[in-house]
């Protein structure tokens, strides 16, 4: 059952003494891989997290972003369905951190499930096809993204701007509203403001602040 | 079983990664040995058992003879003084003893049927009468030697045996009565002496040298130092052995924690590996360590020290077994404990209580009686267990913990001697070497 699951935990779970391929190496061996098979995955997983250049090289030189790849690569070396992956793009940079979201795509892509714990809406929006928030250790919703946002983002604002001010007027039907605005004398600078996952994530939990 | 030996892999690559971590575990230990042993043996040469004064007040070619030859003597390291320096040294404790060799002794020497016979005068502190008598046997030993081999040259022996006759008269140490008998005994000894002569050059000249002789030793063990360590590398290298031990089994239980804390143990959890499988892992990488440090020290101990341990297989036992209780010790702390510092903390404190209690800091004769019963059942006193006592005990002459600090006090020149019961305690190190004296 152990070998059908890849972790990438939010700590960095490598030894930086140990170059990418030595890691590899290790971990594919601690889930039966050997022989020509574990060389094949280990070159396969540098590939994947574009560490080939750099496979020989010890982990402890490596950027931020390069230790996250690699801590994906350990989670994929075994060829696992299923991957948990906790907050795998903590502290990298914006290239590392779409690097990843690619490799996680294309992980989807090949039909593995993939378990993501993230705090960045944004990211569970991009990946996931069903997002569960939890609170407290409580599952408080699970669902598809446009329907959580339909259950629990509120209502659509419209914002308005008139002689340097701005009004939000919250509405389920901003067409009609604008329609109304026409006809009252003039349409102003307006912009839509859509419910996303953030405000389902936050009207679910609450505003008040966690330990 | 390749689970192990990936993760045993693992453990060893990354220590030999971590500069810092393999200089302590696999060069400090050799270094210490080199370093201490080369300080307490002074010039870095053997040492050279019982430091005598040796004070020549006759000059003549016997005493420089008999100087230049008790020179050669391994039991004892002698420094030529005069009188009142000599006697300084001993009051001082610089020296163990002086040996005088007075004006008259060449003269008596040649003279050894006619005088009083030679004599030589031994100064020495009361409380080490146990010195004394072993440096009056080593001299002993080596006079009767010179006689020897005056029988076994019968031209030498005939020269003196015809200034002795040609004396026998004029000397006023020869009674009247005895001068008729002293003729005839010595002028048989002249004839004898030349028929011996007339074989050795005739008849078996490729054996001259040997045959007759004054006396025939037996030649049994006796309690001499050398029963102890034979110089200080014999101690340090041991220890440095010990520092190997103690560091092999403090790192793997750092390393354990250190794979909590950096959340590597998450991935070897959810690998399919058992905790069990884990453990052992990190206890043979610990273990295997420990034992090619402690064959490399041993081995270039023995090759450039001169260490020589009295039984290969028991010195193999005692450090695997040492070993294998302190890593066990250490699994128990590592365990327990939740982050480096207080894994670290509970290790060195358990490791210094077992050093205070198991002879390692404290002499075991400073101990109450039922601590030295009991220290003998812990794991870093198992190398001063009494089985063929000599040669564990030389081996682990430190013991546990903190002998490391405790080397300062582990001199070879350090042993104390109960002329009781002939029990050497080589009292820095709480070392106890029970000597079989035949006599």
């Amino acid at each position: 059952m152990r070998r059908k699951i890849g972790v990438a935990p939010q700590a960095l779970a490598i030894y930086e003494e140990l170059t990418a391929e030595e890691n590899l190496r290790f971990f594919g061996s601690l889930n039966g891989l050997e022989g020509r098979a574990l060389g094949e995955r280990v070159k396969w997983a540098l590939d994947f997290v574009g560490l080939t250049p750099r496979a020989r090289d010890r982990a402890m030189t490596y950027s931020g972003g390069m230790k996250r790849r690699l801590n994906l690569a350990v989670a994929v070396v075994h060829d696992p369905p299923l991957l948990l992956l906790d907050e795998p793009t903590v502290g990298v940079d914006p290239q590392s951190r779409n690097a990843i979201f690619e490799n996680i795509l294309a992980l989807k892509r090949e039909g593995r499930t993939v378990l993501y714990t993230t705090h960045y809406m944004e990211e569970a929006e991009r990946l996931c096809d069903r997002v569960g928030i939890m609170d407290h250790g409580k599952l408080l919703a699970l669902d598809t993204v446009p329907r959580l946002i339909d259950a629990h983002g509120g209502t659509t604002a419209l914002v308005l701007e008139r002689d340097g001010s701005e009004t939000r007027v919250e509405t389920s039907d901003p067409i009609a509203e604008l329609s109304r605005l026409m006809r009252d004398g003039g349409l102003p600078r307006f912009r839509l403001e859509q419910p996303d996952l953030e405000g389902v994530f936050l009207n679910l939990t609450g505003r008040s602040l966690r330990d | 079983m390749r689970e192990i030996l990936a993760m045993v892999g693992k453990d060893l690559r990354v220590l030999a990664r971590d500069p810092m971590g393999f200089f302590f575990t696999f060069i400090f230990p050799l270094v210490f040995a080199v370093f201490f042993g080369t300080m307490f043996s002074g010039s870095g040469r053997e040492t050279r058992g019982l430091q005598i004064a040796l004070v020549d007040e006759d000059r003549s070619a016997e005493s420089k003879a008999l100087a230049a030859q008790l020179d050669t003597v391994p039991e004892l390291s002698l420094q030529a003084m005069d009188r009142a320096q000599a006697r300084e040294a001993v009051r001082l404790g610089k020296r163990v003893a002086y040996v005088v060799i007075p004006a008259g002794f060449g003269e008596s020497r040649r003279r050894m049927f006619t005088g009083k016979g030679p004599e030589l005068e031994i100064g020495l502190d009361p409380s080490r009468k146990a010195e004394g008598g072993m440096i009056q046997g080593v001299l002993a030993r080596y006079l009767s030697e010179q006689m020897q081999t005056l029988f076994a040259r019968p031209e030498k022996m005939q020269t003196q045996v015809r200034q002795d006759l040609a004396a026998i008269d004029t000397s006023r140490e020869v009674p009247a009565a005895q001068r008729a008998p002293l003729h005839r005994f010595l002028g048989e000894l002249d004839r004898f002496l030349s028929e011996r002569q007339a074989d050795t050059t005739t008849a078996d000249s490729g054996r001259a040298g040997t045959g007759w002789s004054p006396v025939n030793f037996k030649t049994t063990e006796v309690a001499r130092l050398r029963n102890g360590p034979r110089n200080a590398y014999e101690v340090s290298f041991p220890q440095g052995v010990l520092w190997a031990i103690l560091n092999g089994a403090f790192g793997f239980a750092m390393g354990l924690v250190n794979e909590r804390t950096r959340g590597t143990l998450v991935r070897l959890r959810m690998a399919p590996v058992s905790r069990g499988k884990i453990l052992a892992a990190k206890a043979g990488a610990a273990l295997l360590s420990i034992l090619i440090v402690a064959t490399i020290v041993l081995g270039l101990g023995a090759i450039f020290f001169g260490v020589r341990p009295g039984s290969v297989p028991l010195l193999a036992l005692a450090v695997i077994s040492a070993a294998a209780a302190l890593v066990g010790i250490m699994m128990v702390i590592s365990v327990s404990g939740t982050s480096p510092r207080g894994v670290s903390g509970l290790g060195w404190a358990v490791m210094m209580a077992m050093s205070m209690t198991g002879g390692g800091m404290i002499p075991l004769f400073a101990m109450p009686p039922w601590m030295q019963s009991r220290q003998h059942g812990e794991p870093g006193a198992l190398g001063r267990h009494r089985a063929r006592r000599r040669d564990l005990a030389r081996l682990l002459s430190g013991a546990d913990g903190a002998t490391v600090w405790n080397s300062a006090g582990s001199r070879s020149g350090d042993v104390r001697v109960r002329d009781a019961d002939d029990e050497v305690d080589a009292s820095g190190v709480g070392m106890r070497v029970r000597a079989a004296n035949a006599a």
